[in-house]
């Protein structure tokens, strides 16, 4: 049997026989072919049922927690993005608790406070009296609007009011509009703000 | 059959098994699909019932989910697959004591078929038997002593290339080629007693 018999033999076996290989070799191997042929479907006598053995191996995996679920690779860095987010959420949530730890107790504070006279302000490190009727309520807002910002605010109660000295760098103009919008104060060319704002509260 | 196509196929399904979730049913799926019944066929040629042949078919998908982040591309992924495959039928095997398992190398196999060749005994023909018939039959005598050269002429009949075929029986290409020629001389031998059809047809 040389190499190209052994080819001859093959491609026949395989159903693609050499119209120029030997007669006998490719009628035997076409035989055996068919025999095979035979031979498998007698194994295969209960016929694959691929669609069912699909089904039953896919509850199984389900069953023993194989299918459904990201993959260690995926869960790792899932599981750690969690972590980080918790961390950053807990230290802002800290900062936010130490500094209203840090204020006068103010009792029955309501958002919404009156804030119209400090929209007037519109300079760099001043000192501004500002008469509100409810001076609880507005220092509240100033302090809550000051925090989202993060700016330092210092509180400081007073015998008619509250001091609020707020500092900080200014970054970016989206921080520099809500500034406005909200304190209706304008950040210093160098980004630094500084000012002192006294609320009082209206005779 | 484009092999090719087939590998490249395989390699995307597994990747989705990999990637877990949704994209895992998508591969597991698409991967049964391919295999399952190539794997079941190995088995049957290999002795085991259909019952058996079926469950160790599950058996093996598990473990290639389970196990499919320890592939890491050392060797083909077709080889991997069916490395595992034949595992879980050697551990069923194990288990049953139906058949030693063995992982025998070239030597070993070579070794253990001369040892059955010497047992053998070459059947006359019952009267009137056409030359399909013994050729059959002879073809069964072969797989039953010879389950994986009988199952890579299977390959072979069916069309699939040495690459593959490599893969299934974990050889190298060269040592395939090497094989499947062994073979189609041991398969001539359990043919002996259709030659007189053969040279009266």
């Amino acid at each position: 049997m040389n190499k190209d018999e052994d080819q001859d033999w093959l491609d026949a076996l395989a159903g693609k026989p050499n119209a120029y290989a030997d007669q006998e070799v490719t009628r035997r191997a076409t035989l055996l072919r068919q025999a095979i042929q035979r031979h498998g479907a007698a194994l295969n006598e209960n016929e694959f049922d691929t669609e069912a053995g699909l089904q039953k191996l896919k509850f199984r995996m389900r069953r023993e927690g194989l299918m459904g679920t990201e993959s260690s690779f995926n869960n790792f860095v899932k599981r750690w993005a969690a972590i980080i987010a918790s961390l950053i959420s807990a230290f802002t949530f800290g900062i936010a608790v130490t500094r209203f730890a840090m204020l006068p107790t103010i009792e029955g504070v309501k958002s919404g406070g009156e804030i119209v006279e400090i929209k007037n302000l519109n300079s760099f490190a001043q000192k501004v009296p500002v008469y509100v009727s409810d001076p609880t309520a507005t220092a509240q807002l100033v302090i809550s609007e000051a925090i989202k910002l993060r700016l330092n605010i210092t509180v400081s109660a007073t015998p008619d009011g509250y001091n609020l000295l707020v500092e900080g760098l200014v970054s970016n103009s989206i921080e520099q509009n809500e500034m406005k919008n909200v304190l209706g104060i304008s950040k210093s060319a160098s980004g630094n703000l500084l000012f002192q704002i006294q609320v009082k509260a209206k005779d | 059959m484009p092999i090719t196509d087939s590998t490249m196929d395989a390699q995307r399904s597994f990747t989705m098994i990999r990637q877990g979730g949704k994209l895992r049913d998508q591969g597991v799926t698409s991967l049964y699909r391919r295999y399952a019944a190539h794997f079941r066929k190995f088995y049957l040629y290999q002795g085991l019932n259909v019952a058996d042949a079926d469950d160790i078919v599950q058996e093996a998908f598990v473990n290639i989910v389970r196990h499919c982040n320890t592939y890491n591309g050392d060797s083909p992924l077709e080889a991997w697959l069916w490395r595992i495959a034949r595992n879980c039928m050697n551990d069923h095997f194990r288990r049953t004591k139906a058949r030693p398992a063995e992982n025998l190398d070239d030597d070993g196999w070579d070794a253990l078929e001369q040892e059955s060749e010497a047992m053998r005994t070459v059947d006359a023909p019952p009267a009137k038997e056409s030359l399909e018939d013994c050729v059959e039959r002879g073809f069964a005598e072969f797989a039953k002593k010879f389950s994986e050269r009988a199952h890579v002429l299977s390959l072979v009949m069916e069309g699939f290339d040495t690459a593959h075929i490599a893969a299934t029986i974990q050889r190298t290409p060269g040592a395939t080629r090497e094989f499947i020629s062994q073979s189609r001389k041991r398969i001539e031998e359990f043919l002996l007693p259709c030659r007189d059809y053969l040279s009266a047809a």
